[in-house]
Order: C-alpha cells, then structure tokens, then sequence
C-alpha cells in the first residue's frame, strides 16, 4: 500500500511538473507571437528564408534523380518522405529552438544567471524561451509536403500509419532536441571555442541524406551514438515500412535513454557554469 | 560612402588615398585579431567549414554515380566528382561570409552614427574586413590544401600548374568581392527593414547553390547553365573549380573576368546609392 501511494504521490507531482512547463510554454509563445507582430516584414521574410532552403534541397535531388533512379536505393518518392521530416523537425526547431543558437554567446557574456534561479529547469527556460511565430507557418507547409510525401509514396493512411508518421515525427523533434543540447555540452565544457558549433556543422550535414549512402559502420553511428540520423533518416525509413515495429521501438527506446543522458549531463556541466567564465 | 567629416579634408588625392591606405592597413590588423581572439574556435571553423557538406555530397555521389552505371554524370567520372567538390570545398572558404560584417546590427542599435563623424570614409572599415577575410582564408585554404594531400594523397585534387591557379584564384577573389558587396548592400537595407538576417542567410543559400557549391553545374538542364553564367556566383565557385582541374582554358578565364568586373561595378555603385539614401535617413537611436 506504501509503495502504491508513493508511486501516486510520484504521479501527481510529475502531471504537476508537466502542467507548469505546459503554463510556461504557453507564455513563451504568447510574448513570441507579440514580439514578432513588431517585425512584420521579418516575419515574412523568415517563412520565405525557410521555403528557400527548402527550395535548395529539393532542386539537388531533383537534379540528381534526373541522372540516377535512385540514390543508395532511395527511390525519388522516398527522398521526398526523408525530406519531409527534415523539414518538419527543422521547422520544430525554428519554432522553439532558435535560442540554441546564441547559446556560446550568452555563454561567453555571463547572460546565464537568470535561468539557474528560475523555478524550471534551466534546459527548457533557457532552450524554450525564443518562440518563433513564422516557424508555425513552416511547420504547416513542412507538415503539408510531408504529407504529399507520403501520398506520393503509396503510405496508405490509416489511423495505424497516421500513428506510426506521429511517433516518427515525436522521435524527429526529440532527436532534434537531444542533439542541440548534446552539442551545447561542448561549449560549457569549453568556453569562447565553438567547439559545440563546429561539432554541429561536422555531423549535421550527415542528416541531409539518407544514411545509407554510407557504410554500414558510420550508418550506425550517426543512428546510435551521435544521433543525427534519428532526426530524418530513421523516421523515413519508420514511415515508409522499411524497418518493422520492434527496430522503431528499440530506436525509440534508444534514443529516450540517449535523451535522458544528455539532459543529466548538461545540468551536470551547467552547474560549474558561473557568470564571470566570459 | 562619403561621410561627413568634422576633420580637414587631406590636401591632395594623394594624402588622401595615403590615409585612406593607412586606415585599411591597421583595419585589417584589428579585424584579424578580433577573429583569432578565440583561438581553437577560430581553428576549428576555418578549417573545417564546408568540408563536411562536401565530405557528404561525396557519398551521395557514389550512391549516383553506381545507380547510374557507374560511368559518370555528363562526363564528370566519380574521382572527378570528388576532386571538384574538394575544390570548391576549399574554394568556397574565400568567399565572403556574411558574419564578417555586422553593419545591419550597428544600424539596428543605432551606433552606426559614431562612425559618421571620423575622419574617415565608413566603406574603408567593411573593405577592411574584406582584406582580412580573404587574406585569413587564403592562409587556411592553404594548410588545407597541404593537410589534404598528405591524408589522402588518392582522392585530393592534384596541384593545377601556375597559371590555371593564378587565374583560378583571380576569379575567386573577385567573385569574393562581388559577395561582399551584395552583403555589404543586404546590410544596408536595415535601414529601412531593421532586421535583415534573413535576407543574408537567404542570399548564401541561393549565392552557394548557383555558384555550384553541391553539384558541377553541368549537371543542370543546359538552358540554366547558360542563363546562370551571366551571373557573378557561376564565375565564383564553379569556373575557378573547372580552370584548376583543367575543364575550363583561358577564353574562359577571360569572359569570367568581365562578368565579374561589370557585377563588381554595378554592386559598387549600387552600394553606394544604399548607403547615402539609407544614412540620409537614419534616426540614429537604436531600437
């Protein structure tokens, strides 16, 4: 009865938690729908940044598929899937994420104070606190591609397939998440050497691509211990059927656990953080 | 980019220039020590920048090029596939970068001002800049180069003899400048926009793709690559790319040349109406 009621009292506090970042977040894209309504043109200019760049990655296997029928046995209609859910969770990104990228610099000028004594967890108040209004717009034309994708593809959707693209895009997002603060580690730990951004450019660029256009080696360590992969390849390849449900799970499993390693971390490595490093 | 100066003007052309030189000299001082300040942060993303993405499309090459047949793309064999995206790898490195000018940030926070009144034209301090980027990178293009070779001496584009460098980096470094000043002209809009990364950001990802950055431009439906080498980013990157591999000879090179020196003087021009139309209505106080 004793462990029941722990493990009730445990639940409540953990929907409490939950609600309160819910409260938070809620907040957060209210004072970021304010303050983008003062940049009007900004605003527009960034949801046209945005479909440019998808533009860009279109037009390259575009012209690719025009010299080959498939790329490492991604057929073009594949290709299109893997590039939707890299839009999406890039679109996830620039909705919430755009923080992240002034992280060195606050890191360097000593901003990071606040977020320690803030009643949250410093990751989600200080990697939460940029919402970005033009992103929402981006996610539904990203959302809107991916989805003609997978038409294109011949995924039947059925509310089985709708909940396997629901979960590939949860696992999308949260490898987005996990890899942004894992790279972030490197700049805490190293103050002033970018490192964290050079990281990022070195294995990001991995993402873009189907993974099997490597060996089977580097596939598995962009999959499962650097894991860019999971942000596009992995749930492509869930979406379009190519791995069945118990390699997902074990993805999902894999990358839940990854997850909670490099929030455990970076709270590690935010605690010899002091305002005077810069 | 004249500016209105408190001090007296220098008597002649000549002392005029002789400052204005002097100014660029100790600029470009300043500017390279600012960016070296962080030191392995400065090693990591000279070197490093661009190489992955190539490092990549080289895989995604292979993948094509076996889908194909294995006999190439439109004559571009897979080793010559890599040695061309090495190149403009390296190439690319050049060519200017939006973060080396923050004009757009001074406009917004409204100190721009304070350069108005030094003796000084501002277009000395962003050419500066320039000098620095393009004399930093071509150090880091360089050792580059060397480390490439000794690592992987099979698949690093050969050293091109004299002249097919010479005029290799010509075009480049013009082109450089042609980056600078779309850059230069991008930054000055904020004087109508306030915020204008976007468009920057925007500008490098149509200015690479054009320029050939992920694939030889031969690869494109013909038609575009005519239309695209009446354009400054095509005799950037690609053209220099195919004179160092011996694709391109000097009726190239000199066509090249003169895309580029009438994109530098119409940008020239044009960077300069933007300037004194947008300084003439600059507030000077921020936001």
């Amino acid at each position: 009865v004793n462990v029941g009621s722990a493990l009730s009292v445990r639940a409540v506090r953990a929907v409490r938690a939950v609600r309160r970042v819910l409260r938070v977040a809620r907040q957060l894209a209210r004072i970021g729908v304010v303050r983008k309504s003062q940049f009007r043109v900004e605003l527009a200019s960034q949801v046209i940044m945005d479909c440019v760049w998808y533009a860009t990655h279109l037009l390259v296997f575009e012209v690719l598929f025009h010299h080959a029928d498939d790329v490492a046995g991604w057929s073009r209609e594949d290709v299109r899937v893997f590039l939707g859910f890299l839009f999406v969770s890039d679109a996830f990104m620039m909705m919430w994420l755009g923080q992240s990228w002034r992280f060195p610099r606050d890191l360097k000028d000593g901003r990071l104070d606040p977020f320690r004594v803030r009643p949250l967890s410093p990751v989600f108040l200080y990697f939460f606190q940029l919402f970005s209004l033009e992103a929402v717009l981006n996610l539904v034309i990203a959302g809107a591609y991916l989805a003609w994708g997978l038409g294109r593809a011949g995924v039947a959707l059925g509310p089985v397939s709708l909940l396997v693209v629901a979960w590939a895009i949860v696992l999308s997002c949260w490898a987005r998440l996990v890899t942004l603060i894992g790279w972030s580690i490197l700049d805490v730990v190293l103050v002033g050497s970018d490192l964290g951004r050079a990281v990022h450019d070195v294995f990001e660029a991995a993402k873009d691509r189907p993974l099997d256009v490597f060996g089977a080696r580097t596939r598995l360590f962009l999959l499962y211990v650097v894991p860019v992969g999971v942000m596009t390849h992995a749930p492509a390849r869930m979406a379009l059927g190519r791995v069945g449900l118990a390699q997902a799970a074990f993805d999902t499993v894999w990358l839940l656990a990854l997850g909670v390693l490099v929030l455990r971390l970076w709270t590690a490595s935010f605690r010899r953080y002091e305002s005077a490093l810069g | 980019m004249t500016t209105a100066a408190p001090h007296p003007p220098p008597r002649t052309a000549a002392a005029w220039l002789a400052r204005q030189a002097r100014l660029l000299r100790r600029t470009t001082a300043y500017q390279l020590q600012a960016a070296a300040a962080f030191r392995l942060g400065f090693l990591l993303r000279e070197v490093l920048r661009g190489l992955p993405r190539s490092l990549v499309m080289i895989f995604v090459m292979r993948a094509v090029v076996a889908s194909s047949g294995g006999e190439g793309l439109r004559g571009w064999t897979f080793p010559a596939l890599v040695h061309y995206l090495l190149l403009v790898a390296l190439l690319e490195k050049l060519v200017f970068h939006e973060r080396g000018l923050d004009l757009a940030d001074q406009v917004f926070e409204g100190y721009v001002t304070k350069f108005v009144v030094m003796p000084f034209h501002y277009f000395t301090l962003a050419l500066g800049r320039y000098l620095q980027y393009v004399g930093v990178q071509l150090v880091a293009v360089a050792l580059t180069w060397a480390a490439g070779a000794a690592l992987a001496p099979r698949w690093w584009p050969p050293l091109p003899e004299g002249a097919a460098v010479a005029r290799s980096l010509a075009l480049v470094v013009l082109g450089s400048y042609c980056f600078f000043l779309t850059v230069f002209c991008l930054n000055c809009l904020a004087f109508w926009l306030d915020v204008v990364w976007t468009l920057l950001v925007m500008w490098r990802f149509v200015g690479t793709f054009v320029a050939g950055l992920l694939f030889p431009l031969t690869l494109l439906p013909g038609g575009l690559q005519q239309a695209l080498a009446w354009t400054f980013p095509y005799w950037t990157l690609f053209a220099p790319a195919e004179l160092a591999l011996g694709r391109a000879g000097a009726s190239d090179f000199a066509t090249g040349l003169r895309v580029l020196a009438v994109s530098a003087v119409v940008l020239q021009a044009l960077a300069l109406v933007v300037w004194r139309r947008g300084l003439a209505r600059h507030a000077g106080v921020g936001m």
